[in-house]
């Protein structure tokens, strides 16, 4: 019998979309239909607050007003499980169309759409719930409503959560942004195989293609350009790229008319820019310099991009990759890219100075050391603690991807540019899936390792979303400690502690639990066990987080494997689980 | 999302006020003392003091002129909730800290840090 036979949730380094890191198992399913009449077909078993009328096999909203003017049934949702949502929108002229779940009809609101087409939300109910409410969380809702189908939603994808863009090492080790860029290409013939087609020249350039690339020729002026225009979305970011080669040029600069931003591209080969968009529309340039001069664009590409909320697959170190969890930090020195002498504010608390380079800085100031470069792909840090005052950093030689941030190891490059910048902490949680967890016996792998030996808690754990009842893997306060922790009913259970001989190698550990029968195995080792425990109720845990039930103690860390198991495996199993 | 710009006297009393708001909470479990997110928080970004003329020193990094600072404390909170901070809200123009991803001054409008502060 294979271990997978019992495995009930696996998640590793796979795929992910902005604000979801999709597992392995399960794959996803959907149960039966869960509400009555969804197709309008008549006016029946809604609840229509004043402004919405069902007629046609529509619920049609005339200037709703907001939150709890919709319509609503009770007895749809069962507590802390996961439901998939979706209602075909048509007719939209105003409004943001919500759904709801609570134990009345606007407790708790999802996300908002615009627009006409299949709306979907993929949510987890709490511990009171019933109702389901579809309105417009905004006054003057105008749209139709058709074809509602709330169905159990099985699967145990996680929420990502950071709100600001991140970076990770890449499969070739270069550092970049974690990013989620779309299919969608919004220039039309930029890799010139319909000629010249699409692109605008201005008085001062001629256009022509040269082996299959642009080649925008300047005369009577210092510089020309081509140029296209399309439609974006105001707020969202978008990636332009492209190859050029400057030929005769003096310059060559990639303009966005939304932003009035002009990129300045510095070499022949490839570029790669990004704008956040402030209107709905943009005109994209390729400036090409020098009267009577020459240069060649091709593969010109703007896509829309997302970096908040996308999980991070890190290669740092080489190998196999990970998921990276990293706390709350903020880079203090700028610009990161190439890094300068400066002077900072600092107090009396830990601080990690890193960068890559063969050049140097020395601190002086509030305190005094020097930090050496050891190659270009390199990073070097130095952790240190000054008095509180100003902290002089001067740089000599070939500095890159600088950072100095409050904490007592470095973290992923948080890249700056003329102020400060923060990069949120990195949460994972997973609700309501009771179903996918066998609360009275179970076994929980995690392959992990720590960031730093830091002397913090940083936990994964299943929970009823509480401290109160779990099962916990933890990294403990005391050097190079984890723990396997249970708690029923508020109180500890069991709770089997180890000294690792360097928390920040990776180890294979599994915490088994059973009512009398627990025991942590760690690289292949049973390293200890407990004979006392009571056996939570059926479908009491019903939370996958990276955290320690509450929200607290949040697992910074770097995941390979995480698994749960529905029964308590054998000795055998476990040794082969963790070797 | 929304980003708050914060400016208060001192250290304790903005702590106080972003904990009566909600937007983070004291959490004690086995001994240990955290401050959690709540509500809805993304971030909060103490940014101590924020210097208005910088320091001079000489080439051996030896000060020569102190810097001279904005009055008060600041903080960034990024949030997804609505909160009323009165005149601890303020609107600088130039920002000296962002969230990576953000426009350097997002949420600012055209008021100087310490200009809004009410004496």
């Amino acid at each position: 019998m294979s271990l997978l036979d019992d495995v009930s949730i696996v998640v590793t380094p796979n795929g992910y979309k902005a604000g979801e890191l999709y597992a392995v198992i399960p794959v996803p399913s959907e149960g039966a239909e869960e509400v009555t009449n969804g197709d309008f077909a008549t006016d029946s078993d809604w609840s229509k607050a004043t402004g919405v009328t069902i007629s046609g096999g529509n619920a049609i909203f005339n200037n709703s007003t907001a939150n709890n003017n919709g319509i609503y049934q009770a007895a749809v949702f069962q507590a802390n499980t996961q439901y998939k949502i979706t209602a075909e929108v048509s007719n939209y002229s105003s409004g943001n169309v919500t759904a709801w779940s609570g134990g009345s009809q606007n407790i708790n609101s999802n996300e908002s759409f615009t627009g006409n087409g299949t709306k979907t939300w993929i949510i987890s109910t709490g511990a009171s719930n019933g109702y389901i409410l579809l309105s417009s969380a905004t006054t003057n809702g105008n749209f139709n409503i058709d074809n509602v189908s709330v169905k159990e939603y099985t699967s145990a994808d996680m929420d990502v959560t950071r709100a600001t863009a991140a970076t990770r090492v890449d499969e070739n080790g270069l550092v970049n942004y974690a990013e989620v860029v779309s299919d969608t290409e919004l220039v039309t013939n930029g890799d010139f195989s319909n000629g010249t087609t699409d692109w605008t020249p201005n008085a001062a350039a001629t256009l022509s293609i040269d082996t299959g690339r642009l080649k925008i020729a300047i005369s009577g002026a210092g510089s020309g350009y081509a140029h296209q225009t399309f439609t974006i979305e105001s707020g969202k970011q978008y990636k332009c790229t492209g190859t050029i080669d400057f030929g005769t040029a003096s310059q060559m600069r990639f303009y966005v008319s939304n932003t009035g931003q002009f990129f300045d591209i510095t070499q022949s080969g490839n570029f790669d820019f990004t704008f956040t968009s402030t209107g709905t529309s943009t005109q994209v340039r390729l400036y090409t310099y020098g009267d009577g001069n020459y240069g060649f664009w091709d593969n010109i590409s703007v896509k829309e991009v997302t970096r908040d909320n996308v999980p991070r697959i890190d290669y740092t170190g080489g190998g196999c990759p990970h998921i990276l969890a990293e706390p709350q930090r903020t880079n203090i020195v700028f610009p990161s890219d190439v890094a300068v002498t400066q002077t900072r504010t600092v107090t009396a608390v830990a601080y990690a100075l890193s960068f890559y380079g063969t050049g140097s800085i020395v601190l002086s100031g509030t305190h005094s050391a020097t930090l050496t470069g050891t190659g270009v792909n390199d990073r070097v840090d130095l952790i240190f603690t000054p008095t509180a005052g100003s902290l002089v950093l001067t740089v000599s030689g070939t500095v890159t991807n600088f950072q100095l941030e409050v904490g007592s190891y470095a973290t992923s490059l948080i890249p700056t540019v003329s102020g400060t910048v923060t990069r949120n902490q990195d949460i994972f949680t997973r609700d309501g899936i009771g179903s996918l967890i066998n609360s009275t016996e179970g076994v929980l792998f995690v392959e992990i390792a720590a960031l730093s030996d830091d002397l913090t808690n940083r936990a994964l754990s299943l929970s009823d979303g509480t401290t109160s009842n779990r099962i916990l893997i933890y990294y403990s306060t005391a050097s190079n400690q984890i723990i396997a922790l249970y708690t029923y009913g508020g109180s500890t259970q069991v709770s089997i502690a180890n000294i690792l001989s360097d928390s920040t190698e990776f180890i294979k550990c599994a915490f088994k639990f059973k009512e009398n029968d627990c025991a942590l195995w760690i690289n292949g080792i049973e390293v200890g066990t407990d004979t006392t425990a009571t056996a939570f109720s059926a479908d009491t845990l019903n939370s996958l987080a990276l955290d320690d039930g509450g929200g607290s103690s949040k697992f910074f860390g770097k995941v390979k494997q995480l698994q749960v198991y529905d029964t308590s495996l054998s000795d055998t199993q476990l040794a082969a689980l963790t070797s | 999302m929304n980003i708050y710009k914060l400016q208060y006297d001192t250290k304790a009393v903005g702590d106080a006020d972003l904990l009566a708001k909600g937007t983070y909470e004291v959490v004690t479990e086995e001994g240990v003392t955290q401050e959690v997110y709540r509500n809805g928080t993304q971030a909060i970004v103490f940014l101590n003091k924020i210097v208005e003329i910088p320091a001079t020193y000489d080439k051996d990094g030896n000060e020569l002129t102190p810097p001279v600072y904005y009055s008060g404390v600041f903080y960034d909170l990024m949030t997804t909730e609505e909160y009323d901070f009165g005149i601890n809200e303020i609107f600088p123009v130039d920002c000296k800290h962002s969230f990576l991803g953000y426009e350097k001054n997002a949420e600012g409008t055209d008021v100087e840090p310490d200009e809004l502060i009410n004496e």
